[in-house]
Formats: structure tokens, C-alpha cells, sequence
């Protein structure tokens, strides 16, 4: 027998052999290991499986399920379906470690019977099988239960996005007044890190360009919910416009809401923009507390206006549910004025309040509206 | 006569015109009648004057020191006085409703005379209609980088603003919507081409109002807030009795476009309920006010602008219902308010576990007041509050879905105010699993901080400064877990401080500001790592004689990982310009921004620069039913600099020739 045909069969006696190798170990990592009793809990595991080739071949990874326990390791909580697979080509003698990242819901009910019988965590244990070897690992990941509430690593359960006059799809007039607000809850206390992003014309007729307006690092407290404003909205260009907000940490394990608006021209009918100077934003109101303005021509009379609550500008309507507590109106004559005492008595001493002005011609038409500023009382 | 607008279809009747609350100048209280026959109503007509009779009780004042408030608005300077009465001609349109006019001593601060008047639906018909029209069409004419496949040349968008009313037959319809359309798929918020954002139609009258849109029903409480849903509301209106009851069915879920319908025709996504307010003192409504909520819905989170974990598949329910009871007393010093709420709240409604039960209270006690001061003679306002809250651990609403949970709270918060300067200090404890769950921690939370607040009054404010204000604020955050279960090896503990300086300049027109903040976070377990956080932001706006404006800021953020000793820093600045080149014909506007980020251990290293600029041409100014058209060269320019991975570095410009019609359509009518 020749040469070449002793090395045609061996090579094909070696091709013929199948991959023969297996599983050492696997680990599990988790972004968050506490389970909500009043929530179902989404949490991300990274599974790392540790193998070993004797020689080389195709080899297939699978875990068919995963299963709930309780710490005792009899009690059966729950299973989750997922199945995770993964195939990788090894080479003799080659080891290797497989990721795979495995987006788990943990249900309330799992965490209610656990809590219920007694104990304070959940194991979930899945087994991991190599094809063609058929060898298994199991690994268990510890989770805790947690209350609504909870110290320890900051976790972002919910975001609410909407804008600052309460809509969520809006239109307004060009030189308002709008700010982007997420009602963000939140468990544990720590560092979350964002920015609010804007996409304007005229990116917004083409290709769309996310800026960022804003980007912080901003340590939040222990309260559980906190309301995250973004700075005023653009409104100079007419078009439409995006906005939204970007957590980089902590990454939350949902997709974030985009909201939309669209900046129309103003119309003759609609008020202008009203200039105010003093006093400055976050001022303490007191009876010598200067109020200034630019005069507005064909005005007959101003009024200065305290809201408990930040109040729409980009319209005035008698209807409008946010309503004055206190207020002055003065002729056209004047251009400042400083409330008096009975005016101030409406207020509530360690209040912050919003002021701003506008402009009322001979028929009752108000001409201009001042953007708001914050006072302190 | 043509009548002005803003009163063309009201009627002001005044027929309630006791006052209650006169005081004589022996300070005894007396009951008298403003109005000689309060039991025929005073009906001013649209445009006319408000005049009331002054009661006897005013002829020992004089009228330099009383002041004159209409809903709490001075109008002193507005209104004309003559012997025995007093006029006012409302410069804004009054709502219909009541309204309260009053004469306090500005010496004394107590009300002398008090008129509570009711504005009423007239018999006048008008009709109104409005739609503000946008069309856009734009053309893309040079690019670079800007993604494969690229958008289409041509984009076109569209959108109207409708708001109409009816007021005929002392009823009232009115109605507000917006349509859009943008031909690129990616930039709708349905799929609809055209479709609608949100809309409200009501139909009212002083008895009674439906409400069918996107609407808010109701006070904030445990079981409802900030609830803005779809549906359909029906109020009704009882003056006579200071009460409001309100039925409605509201989507649970946000919806917007035509799909939607009412929002309220799937039970398994529907809230159904009552609310009720009601004042039982007529005489003065604020010194106890009763409202209650009861709500019954279901929820499939669908919510297109809700990001949340994973509820449950089968959908949740629920049953709630809330009481709450508030009260101004003492002259509106004391101010008290307790709520109490229950919910049975089912997560999952396939899985097996039954709905869980539990309930909320809160009771608030606030007292403020004003004295003098016997050193320098001036007024200072004080105030002293409580909050005790608990929430229970499995209380849970569908139309409150924000609310804090498993939470014991209690907070004492004190303010005081003398002229230009202000102090508030609040100290806070709260504590969570509430229920003493044996296998959960329980951790306990104490917060306190302080606010000094200062704004001198400079007697010239041209001066560099112009009018500042400045503010110092200082909070302090321990956490500790009191009760840790067993089999779990790490109790929590951290402190938290944190300051912040701001200070505030306004002139004439312009002003500009710089703030700093600093907090220090410790974790005495280990769990996280200390870190140290460093803000500073500076802004200024700047308006040129209405022709150019200038607005420019700096902002600065820094952390550092104690433990790690690892930095990472993000800088914004930002420019936005606008000049009118030739008044109402031609104008430029240019914003500029770079964004930096970057850390010490090299993970991240990018710049991120952009430039819009906007060349506008208004070849035909807009006006009512006539169409104003703008033609504009805009470009935009985003450069991506990453300055660890070269490959990820992208520089990117488009520029579009723009064409812009504007149409602003009135009609009307009144007869």
C-alpha cells in the first residue's frame, strides 16, 4: 500500500471519528439578583460554560429549560422555557468558554410561594448538555427576594415618559415654552448616569442626528421615584423634533420610549413672547421683590401671575387647569410692580412657585405671555 | 355694537351676593349683605362692568387701604370707586363658574367684604372654528455619511392643529385634535399615515359636562395621579351644595390615532370609576372639603411611552377606591389633609395567585403664619409641617403606577422667610417592608436637608450682578438595614452627602447663572464602591433688541470611583444664535454643540460634535385664511469622534432645500 493511499484512509478515518469532548464547569453572572414580591422581575444572566475538545469538530451547547427552586433544593417554584443554545467549532485539545446571555423573567408567583413557605431566596438551576458527548453541568444562580423598596444597587423598574403639559404627542408654537419629563421608579440608591438626546430639523428630514442637550451623572437618594427633567425643548425651527432619554447606567432591561413634537409657526392671534427681567430664577418673593418687564404695545394692562405648578406658556385659556394663587394686575402704564402682603398671604411659607407675566389688550386679548420662572417663598 | 370677542358669548350673573366672613373694625364678626336683594340674581351683560354695592361696613375705611382681589388677583389699581359702589371691568375672560371678589384691610389683613358671583352660558350663539396647517416639503440636495440605505431624497410632512366651539342655548361644545403626516414610515407614531395625536371634545353646561378624549379626572391620590388617559368622563355640576360628581371609563393604557376609537371598548384594558368632591360648609368651602375615587380596570402593558420589566402574561386587575379629607382652618393657617386608600390588586391573572389586598393612609398637618419682627421690624413667614405616610407592601394601582410602595414614612419640614432671604429645613425617616415580612430586609432610611435661600434687593440693578438670587442646598442620606433575614450575608449601610451652590442673574432682559454640586457617596458594606461626584453648569441668555439672540452653555459632570480610583468625566457645550438679517424677510439661525465623554482607565474616549445652521427666506408673510410661505437652506453636521476605536469614528452632513406653507383658516360666526 502506498504511501498516499495510508494517508488517504487516515485522514479519513480521523474525519470519520466524531467530536469527542466535554463540558468542565458553568458559572452564572447577573445584573441584579433580588426578585420583586409584587412585581415579576426581568433580569439579565450571562452563562459561561467552560469546555474541552479532545479533537476537533462541531460542538453543540443546550439548556432545554431552566427550573425555579426553593433553598432546600426539593421544592419545585416554577420552570422557565428558554431554551439556550450555542454551537462553536473546536480544534483538538482545544478548550474553550461559550456566552450566553439569557433575559429571565422572574414571576411574582415564584417569589410569592418562596416568601410564603418560608424562605428568603429562589435558586435557578439549569442543566447544560454537549452534543455529540452528552455530558452535562448544572449551575445555580442565588436570587433574593426583595419588597417594593430595597438599599443596595440602584435597579430601574419603570419609566414614564411624557411632556411637560402632560401629553405624550404634542404640537406647539414656535418660541414656547416645553420640557421633556420620565417619571423614572427605582429600588436601591446610587449613581444613574444620562443624557437627554435630541433629534431636530432639519435632521428630522433625513437621516436622523441624536444630540445630546444634556448628559449627567447624578446621585439619586433613597425615595423610590424620581422625576427627571430635561432642559427647555428647542422650539425655534418649525419641523419636527425627537427627544429622548438615554440611561448609560444603570442599563435598564427594556427599550426607552421616544417622544415626538412638532413646532408649528406662530400665528398673528397667538401672544407673543414677553421679555421679564427681575427677579432671577429661584429669587425668595417678598414684598420688595421687584417684578420687570419689556412693554408689549396696545397692551392695556398686565398681570403678573404665582402658580403652585409650572404652567403651560405656549397658550392662555381662561379653561387652563393650572390656576393663579396669587397675582396683581397694574395699567399699561406701569412696567414693574412688587406684590403686598395680602397678595402673599395666599402663598405657603417653603413653597416653590412658578411666576410670569402677560399682556391684555383693550378687548381682553392677551397679546404676550413671559416664559416662567422659579420663585421661592 | 360689535361686541369684544372674549365676552361675546357669556353672561355674568352675580346672585350669590352674601359675604360671609365680614368683619366689623371691633374685629366681631358680623353677617351683612353686600347687595341690598341677593335673593334676585344680578345679571351683567357681556362687556359690562361687575358692580357691587358696598356694604355699610366699608364707609369707616378708607378705600387707600383696601385691597381688591378677583380669585385672588389684585385688581385694586384697575377698579373705580364711587360713593356707595364699587365697578370693575374684567380685562380676561372669566370662566364660567364661580368666582370670588373681596375687600381685605391691607393693615389689618383681615376681609372686610367678601362677593361670591357665578359667570353662566348666555343665550348667545357662536360658532368658531380653527385649523393651523403646516405643509413641509424638503428636499435632500448633498450628503455624506448618512447610512446605507439612505433616506429618500424627498420628504414630505404635514400637520393641522383643529380646535372649534359651539356655545348656543346656555350649552357649550368645544373641541381641540391634531392630524400629522410624514411620508417616511420611520418618523410616525402609528402606522397610519395620516393619523391623530390627542384629542378632547366637551360638551357642558352649569350642570353638567361630558368629556370625550385624552383627559385627567379627578385630584391626585393614592389610587389616581397624573392619570391622562382616552375615554369618556360625565360630570356633574350641584353649586347649590358645593358638590361635583364624575363617572368615567378610561383606557389603561395610553393610545393614541384613530385606531383607538373611545380607548374604552376592551374590558381587559379599560378603567372604570366614580369621583366625587364635595364641600359641606357652604359658607366657606375651604374649611372642609370631602372627595373620594373608586376605580375597577384591568391592564395589558402595551404602553408605547411605559418602559418597564416584565408584568405578568395574562394581564393585571384590580379594585380600589380612596377617601380623602382636607381642611384650611384658622384663617387658612392650619391645613389638613388625610387620605385612605385600599386596593386589591391582581398581577397576573393566569397564575394562579389569588388578587392581594392592601391599603395606604397619609395624614398632613401644616401651620403657617406671619409676625413681625421686634428687632428690625419685618415681617417674617414661618411655617411647621408633618407628613406620616405608610403604603403597604401589595398595594398596588392600575392608574397610579408610579407610587411608591412598601413604605413607612414620616416627615417633620419647618421654613421660614424674611424678606430677602428664605430657609427651609426637612428631616425624614422611612422605612420599608412594611408588612415585617420575616424573610425580606428592612431597611431604614433617614434624609435630612437644608435650604438657604438669598436675593438682596440692590437699589441698582445695571450693575454687573443686575438681580441675583443665590442658593445653598444640603442633604444628608444614611441607609442601614435594621432587620437582615437569615441565610443572607451582606446587610446594607451607605451615607450619602451632597451640596449644592446655584446663583442667578437677571437685568433687563437678559440673564445668565453658574451652578456647582458635589456629593460623596460611602458604602459601609462594601456592596458599592465610594465615589465622589463633581457638577458645575454655566449658562446665559442673551436678546439683542429683538434682531439677535444669543444663548450659550458650559456643562460639567465628573465622577470618581474611590475604591477603583477610576474617573469618568462628560462635558457639554452648547451655542444657539439667531439673527434677523432683514425683519420679517430674512433670518439665520446656528446652534453649535460638542459633547465629550471620556474615563481614566481608556474604556471610553469620544467626541461628539454638531452644527445645525438654518437660512430662512419668508417670501409671503401668513395671516388669517391666507396661506404665508417660507423657503429655507438648512444643513446639518454630526462628527463622531472616537478617539479609542478610530473604526467607530463617523462624520456625517446633510442639506435640504426646504419649502414651507403655513395656513392659519378661522371661521366664525355669532347671531
Amino acid at each position: 500500500m502506498s504511501n498516499q493511499i495510508r494517508l488517504v484512509i487516515l485522514i479519513f478515518l480521523l474525519a470519520s471519528f466524531p467530536l469527542q469532548a466535554r463540558i468542565i464547569s458553568v458559572t452564572a453572572n447577573t445584573n441584579n439578583n433580588q426578585a420583586s414580591l409584587i412585581n415579576s422581575t426581568q433580569i439579565q444572566i450571562d452563562w459561561r460554560i467552560s469546555v474541552e475538545a479532545r479533537n476537533s469538530g462541531l460542538l453543540t451547547v443546550r439548556s432545554m429549560n431552566g427550573t425555579f427552586f426553593a433553598p432546600n433544593r426539593e421544592t419545585q417554584l416554577g420552570m422557565s422555557s428558554n431554551l439556550l443554545t450555542q454551537n462553536r467549532t473546536l480544534n483538538e485539545g482545544q478548550g474553550a468558554t461559550l456566552n450566553i446571555r439569557e433575559s429571565l423573567v422572574i414571576p411574582q408567583t415564584v417569589a410569592r410561594r418562596a416568601q410564603q413557605l418560608g424562605f428568603s431566596q429562589v435558586l435557578f438551576l439549569r442543566t447544560f448538555t454537549d452534543t455529540p458527548d452528552a455530558t452535562t453541568a448544572t449551575s445555580v444562580l442565588l436570587i433574593d427576594l426583595a419588597g417594593a423598596s430595597s438599599a443596595g444597587q440602584i435597579q430601574i423598574d419603570r419609566v414614564q415618559m411624557q411632556f411637560s403639559n402632560g401629553k405624550r404627542v404634542t404640537s406647539l408654537s414656535a418660541e414656547s415654552e416645553l420640557q421633556a419629563e420620565a417619571l423614572l421608579r427605582y429600588r436601591g440608591s446610587g449613581m444613574i448616569e444620562y443624557s437627554w438626546e435630541i433629534a431636530s430639523p432639519p435632521s428630522t428630514q433625513g437621516q436622523i442626528f441624536y444630540t445630546p442637550m444634556v448628559s449627567r451623572k447624578q446621585f439619586v437618594l433613597a425615595g423610590s421615584e424620581i422625576k427627571l427633567q430635561s432642559p427647555i425643548l428647542p422650539s425655534s425651527r418649525n419641523g419636527l423634533y425627537f427627544v429622548r432619554l438615554k440611561l448609560n447606567n444603570p442599563n435598564p432591561n427594556f427599550e426607552m420610549p421616544i417622544l415626538r413634537y412638532t413646532v408649528v409657526p406662530q400665528t398673528s392671534e397667538q401672544p407673543k413672547s414677553l421679555l421679564v427681567g427681575s427677579p432671577p430664577q429661584d429669587a425668595v418673593l417678598s414684598t420688595q421683590t421687584q417684578f420687570s418687564w419689556q412693554a408689549v404695545s396696545d397692551a392695556k394692562v398686565y398681570q403678573v401671575e404665582v402658580f403652585l405648578e409650572q404652567p403651560n406658556d405656549t397658550a392662555y385659556s381662561s379653561k387652563q387647569l393650572i390656576r393663579p394663587v396669587t397675582g396683581t394686575q397694574v395699567p399699561a402704564t406701569k412696567e414693574t410692580l412688587s406684590f403686598n402682603a395680602i397678595s402673599l398671604a395666599h402663598l405657603r411659607t417653603g413653597q416653590t412657585y412658578y411666576w410670569r407675566v402677560i399682556a391684555v389688550d383693550q378687548a381682553g386679548k392677551v397679546l404676550a405671555i413671559s416664559k416662567s420662572r422659579r420663585l421661592i417663598y | 355694537m360689535a361686541r369684544p370677542r372674549f365676552f361675546a358669548f357669556i353672561t355674568v350673573a352675580i346672585f350669590a351676593l352674601c359675604h360671609t366672613k365680614t368683619i366689623a373694625n371691633d374685629g366681631n364678626s358680623v353677617d351683612q349683605q353686600a347687595h341690598a336683594d341677593d335673593s334676585t340674581p344680578l345679571v351683567i351683560e357681556s362687556g359690562e362692568m361687575i358692580e357691587v354695592s358696598l356694604p355699610e361696613s366699608l364707609s369707616s375705611y378708607s378705600f387707600e387701604n383696601i385691597i381688591l382681589e378677583l380669585d385672588q388677583i389684585n385688581i385694586t389699581e384697575l377698579v373705580e370707586l364711587s360713593e356707595g359702589s364699587l365697578s370693575y371691568q374684567p380685562t380676561i375672560q372669566l370662566d364660567v363658574g364661580k368666582h370670588q371678589l373681596s375687600a381685605t384691610d391691607i393693615q389689618s389683613g383681615e376681609v372686610i367684604a367678601e362677593w361670591i358671583f357665578e359667570v353662566r352660558y348666555s343665550e348667545i350663539s357662536e360658532s368658531s372654528l380653527a385649523i393651523d396647517s403646516q405643509f413641509i416639503a424638503s428636499q435632500r440636495i448633498a450628503e455624506k455619511n448618512i447610512g446605507d440605505p439612505a433616506p429618500n431624497r424627498f420628504h414630505g410632512q404635514a400637520n393641522s392643529q383643529v380646535s372649534f366651539s359651539h356655545l348656543s342655548n346656555r350649552w357649550q361644545l368645544e373641541g381641540a385634535f391634531d392630524l400629522y403626516y410624514d411620508s417616511i414610515e420611520e418618523n410616525r407614531f402609528s402606522e397610519r399615515t395620516i393619523d391623530n395625536g390627542e384629542f378632547l371634545v366637551s360638551v357642558s353646561n352649569q350642570y353638567a359636562e361630558a368629556h370625550i378624549g385624552h383627559q385627567v379626572v379627578g385630584n391626585g391620590s393614592f389610587i389616581m395621579d397624573n392619570f391622562s388617559r382616552r375615554g369618556v368622563s360625565v360630570v356633574g355640576n350641584m353649586s347649590s351644595i358645593e358638590s361635583k360628581v364624575s363617572g368615567f371609563s378610561l383606557s389603561s393604557n395610553e393610545i393614541f390615532g384613530f385606531g383607538g376609537g373611545m380607548g374604552i371598548s376592551d374590558r381587559r384594558q379599560r378603567v372604570d370609576g366614580m369621583y366625587f368632591e364635595t364641600s359641606p360648609v357652604k359658607e366657606q368651602p375651604t374649611l372642609w372639603t370631602l372627595s373620594g375615587t373608586w376605580i375597577d380596570g384591568q391592564i395589558n402593558i402595551e404602553d408605547e411611552y411605559v418602559a418597564q420589566a416584565f408584568v405578568g402574561g395574562g394581564g393585571s386587575e384590580s379594585q380600589s377606591w380612596s377617601i380623602t379629607s382636607e381642611s384650611l382652618l384658622l384663617e387658612d393657617k392650619l391645613h389638613f389633609v388625610a387620605e385612605y386608600a385600599r386596593s386589591e390588586f391582581d398581577l397576573d391573572r393566569t397564575d394562579g395567585i389569588e388578587a392581594e389586598e392592601d391599603d395606604a393612609h397619609k395624614i398632613l398637618l401644616s401651620y403657617s403664619d406671619v409676625i413681625e419682627s421686634d428687632v428690625t421690624g419685618s415681617e417674617i413667614a414661618w411655617s411647621v409641617g408633618g407628613l406620616k405616610q405608610r403604603v403597604g407592601t401589595f398595594f398596588q394601582s392600575i392608574a397610579n403606577q408610579g407610587l411608591a410602595t412598601d413604605k413607612d414614612l414620616f416627615q417633620i419640614n419647618a421654613a421660614v422667610q424674611s424678606e430677602s432671604t428664605a430657609l427651609q429645613f426637612s428631616t425624614e425617616t422611612h422605612q420599608d417592608n412594611v408588612e415585617s415580612i420575616m424573610v425580606l430586609p428592612t431597611i431604614e432610611t433617614t434624609l435630612n436637608s437644608l435650604s438657604l435661600s438669598w436675593s438682596p434687593t440692590l437699589e441698582d440693578t445695571t450693575s454687573w450682578v443686575g438681580s441675583p438670587s443665590f442658593t445653598l442646598a444640603i442633604a444628608e442620606q444614611d441607609q442601614s438595614e435594621i432587620r437582615t433575614p437569615e441565610n443572607t450575608p451582606i446587610s446594607v449601610g451607605n451615607e450619602v452627602f451632597s451640596w449644592q451652590v446655584s446663583s442667578n442673574f437677571a437685568y433687563e432682559v437678559n440673564s445668565w447663572g453658574i451652578n456647582l454640586s458635589n456629593t460623596d457617596f460611602i458604602d459601609r458594606t462594601g456592596l458599592q464602591n465610594d465615589s465622589n461626584t463633581l457638577g458645575v453648569s454655566l449658562f446665559s441668555n442673551l436678546v439683542f433688541d429683538e434682531t439677535a439672540s444669543v444663548s450659550a452653555s458650559i456643562g460639567i459632570d465628573e465622577i470618581d470611583d474611590l475604591i477603583t480610583q477610576v474617573s469618568s468625566k462628560s462635558i457639554n457645550y452648547a451655542l444657539q444664535t439667531y439673527v434677523s438679517i432683514i425683519p420679517n424677510e430674512l433670518d439665520l439661525s446656528f446652534d453649535y454643540s460638542i459633547n465629550q465623554n471620556e474615563t481614566s482607565d481608556l474604556l471610553i474616549n469620544g467626541n461628539n460634535t454638531s452644527i445645525n445652521f438654518v437660512l430662512n427666506w419668508k417670501i409671503r408673510e401668513q395671516a388669517v385664511n391666507q396661506f404665508g410661505i417660507d423657503l429655507s437652506l438648512s444643513s446639518a453636521y454630526n462628527d463622531f469622534d472616537d478617539k479609542l476605536m478610530t473604526l467607530n469614528s463617523l462624520e456625517s452632513h446633510q442639506t435640504f432645500l426646504t419649502i414651507t406653507a403655513t395656513l392659519p383658516s378661522r371661521l366664525g360666526n355669532s347671531e
